[in-house]
């Protein structure tokens, strides 16, 4: 039995009633900032919405009253640009609001970055990217820990919006591996003129950035890309040649139906799908014969795709009838047959 | 005259109090639903008017050749009074009704005469385009008589456009958008909207649950709902499905605002009944020419 002297008990709850006490405080007190705080932010949005809605959409209708004389009143304003910069797209309004972000809030992100508190930091390289404050991008440079990679990532997306020649630069210098979707987000600041010079240069990236620039090159549709990418169909990389697949699908058109017929024999089934669903822009008198050979593959998905590519085409139907006709492959004949049940369903 | 009567088999037309129901009913589906209507009227002058038997022959004549130019959509009627008919053109406005006349005069005038019927007779005629539920046929049949005393060119149409006041339609706009300042931003420009024949009333609301708490969606007015797709209660796509299993769904004209751009999402979005599709950040001034678009067409 462990034996405790009753003053003992009552010294240690008495400490821990203290620290409960002390941890009260700090939240109340904490609250009642946060009530404060939203407080001003909601007044400060209340007395200045006419007055920005008049300055965003009339020319010399500037009001010294918009300019913001707290911190409170600092991230009233923020939550109004960013709700006008993610919902609307007016350059003049986005012109407004980086010119006003560079004279008028150009000093607390500084002061920000200069932040002990990490997050504080981070808050001020989000927003000197959101409200494209170029001259504080020195700053960003030497503030950062280079070898936290959020901090890289984050300087990496100031350049890409805002140096992009530079951008370039120091992401084939860049030591840390960004996921696919990181450098997704990275590429998609880029226009298509840029990506197509980084592309010359893919051998230098890594492969989630390889991937990934394939797959924004493609999303951003130019015609110009289309044979660059075309050259990637003979890489070395199983994964490479997927997503060019997939991104040539996306675009929609086919220059040269011979480049793809070599895939409808390749080992790799992703590679068949693709090319299944590649043979959709071209007429089924050119692809007919390959797709029957793709709707009798050993892979359930290619054969789901050949048949739906099959059907798209308006002689499809008649075609998939003769083919359950002439063929013996009762698989292909089961998929057949559900891809025209469906058809009839649907009409 | 036989040359342009085509085969056709023949039928008794309609008199004027035969139309009376039929215009009364079309009259009321004109503001209920948008509906075009217009009523034409014809009348075929002769240069000897006390040459009562020819006279009689030629109504018979022109009265075949109307009804086999008119459609199956279209209702011919004849006016008391000699050499009048009126043809009403259930879905068509002012300019078909143009079309359909000067088509009318043309074939007329191209084609050769019996010797036995007067050639100098002429057609004329008048355009009504009816937009309004207040208006009787007494009104329309007034009006005619007035207009046809006062046309003296053979070929004459004239256009009517007293009956075409259009009442002012009520259509209800509602913004669902969790964001307070850009669903202000919205609101404020639908409002600036100024668009003929329509009263805009808009209210807001925070999210999808809000919305279908309220009774606001549940009168028969056309509604136009401007939602985001993610909402914090009962998203747009949750909304867009109960909107669309309603009975009288068809009222609702559908804008999604979103952030994803995929096709697959676009894809979804417009078979599951949305009409207009808005990836953020979109321009202010497209959605306000798309508003305006939908508007025109209803």
């Amino acid at each position: 039995m462990i034996e405790l002297s009753i003053q003992l008990i009552l010294y240690i709850i008495a400490i821990l009633l203290g620290f409960c006490g002390i941890a009260m405080i700090y939240l109340i007190y904490q609250r009642r900032y946060e009530e404060r705080k939203k407080r001003e932010m909601e007044e400060y949005i209340q007395i200045t919405k006419v007055l920005w809605q008049e300055y965003f959409l009339e020319d010399d209708r500037f009001n010294v009253t918009l300019i913001p004389k707290n911190k409170h009143q600092i991230l009233a304003v923020e939550h109004i640009f960013l709700s006008n910069l993610r919902n609307i797209s007016n350059p003049s309004i986005q012109q407004k609001i980086y010119t006003f972000a560079q004279m008028y809030l150009k000093e607390y992100y500084q002061n920000e970055l200069k932040s002990r508190n990490w997050s504080r930091k981070m808050n001020a390289m989000y927003r000197i990217a959101d409200f494209h404050i170029k001259e504080l991008i020195g700053i960003c440079e030497v503030s950062i820990n280079h070898k936290h990679s959020i901090e890289v990532f984050q300087v990496l997306k100031i350049y890409s919006i805002l140096e992009k020649e530079k951008f370039i630069q120091e992401l084939l210098l860049c030591n840390f591996s960004f996921s696919e979707s990181e450098n997704k987000k990275l590429f998609s600041y880029l226009e298509v003129e840029m990506l197509q010079r980084l592309l010359g240069k893919m051998e230098k990236l890594q492969p989630a950035a390889q991937y990934a620039l394939i797959d924004t090159i493609a999303a951003k549709g130019s015609m110009d890309v289309i044979e660059k990418l075309e050259e990637l169909l003979v890489s070395e990389d199983i994964e490479i040649r997927i997503r060019t697949l997939r991104g040539l699908e996306r675009m929609g058109v086919i220059r040269d139906i011979e480049t793809y017929i070599p895939f409808v024999n390749s080992s790799i089934w992703e590679e068949r799908l693709m090319v299944a669903k590649i043979f959709k822009h071209a007429p089924l008198t050119y692809t007919a014969e390959h797709l029957e050979k793709l709707l009798q593959d050993s892979n359930w998905w290619v054969r789901s795709q050949a048949a739906s590519t099959i059907i798209e085409d308006p002689r499809g139907y008649q075609r998939l009838k003769e083919f359950i006709a002439t063929t013996n492959d009762q698989y292909a004949i089961d998929m057949a047959n559900e891809v025209l049940e469906k058809r009839k369903r649907a009409v | 005259m036989n040359t342009l009567i085509k085969a056709t088999q023949k039928v008794n037309i309609l008199k004027e109090t035969d139309i009376i129901p039929f215009f009364d009913v079309l009259k009321a589906n004109v503001t209920r639903s948008n509906m075009e209507m217009t009523v034409v009227f014809l009348k075929a002058t002769v240069t000897d008017p006390n040459q009562n038997n020819v006279i009689e022959e030629l109504e018979e004549q022109i009265a075949d050749f109307l009804v086999s130019e008119v459609r199956n959509t279209d209702m011919l009627f004849k006016l008391d009074g000699s050499l009048r008919w009126g043809i009403l053109l259930t879905q068509n406005g002012e300019e078909e009704g143009n079309a359909f006349l000067n088509r009318i005069f043309q074939l007329v005038k191209n084609d050769y005469f019996p010797s036995e019927i007067d050639s100098t007779f002429t057609l004329q005629g008048i355009i009504v385009a009816v937009k309004n539920d207040q208006v009787t046929f007494e009104d329309l049949k007034g009006k005619q008589f007035e207009v046809f005393n006062e046309l003296s060119e053979p070929w004459e149409i004239e256009i009517v456009t007293s009956f075409k006041a259009q009442p002012l339609k009520r259509v209800k706009v509602s913004i669902l958008e969790e964001n307070a300042i850009f669903s202000e931003v919205l609101e404020m420009t639908v409002q600036k909207m100024v668009i003929d024949h329509f009263q805009l009333e808009t209210k807001v609301f925070s999210d999808g649950y809000e919305f279908l708490q309220s009774d606001w969606y549940l009168s028969g007015h056309t509604h136009l709902v401007i939602m985001n797709d993610i909402l914090p209660r009962k998203n747009g796509l949750n909304v867009l499905h109960t909107l669309r299993n309603m009975a009288n769904q068809k009222k609702f004209i559908i804008y999604m605002m979103t952030n994803r751009k995929s096709q697959g999402d676009m894809n979804y979005a417009y078979e599951s009944g949305v009409d207009e599709y808005l990836i953020k950040p979109f321009d202010l001034n497209l959605l306000q020419a798309q508003l305006k678009r939908t508007f025109a067409r209803l």
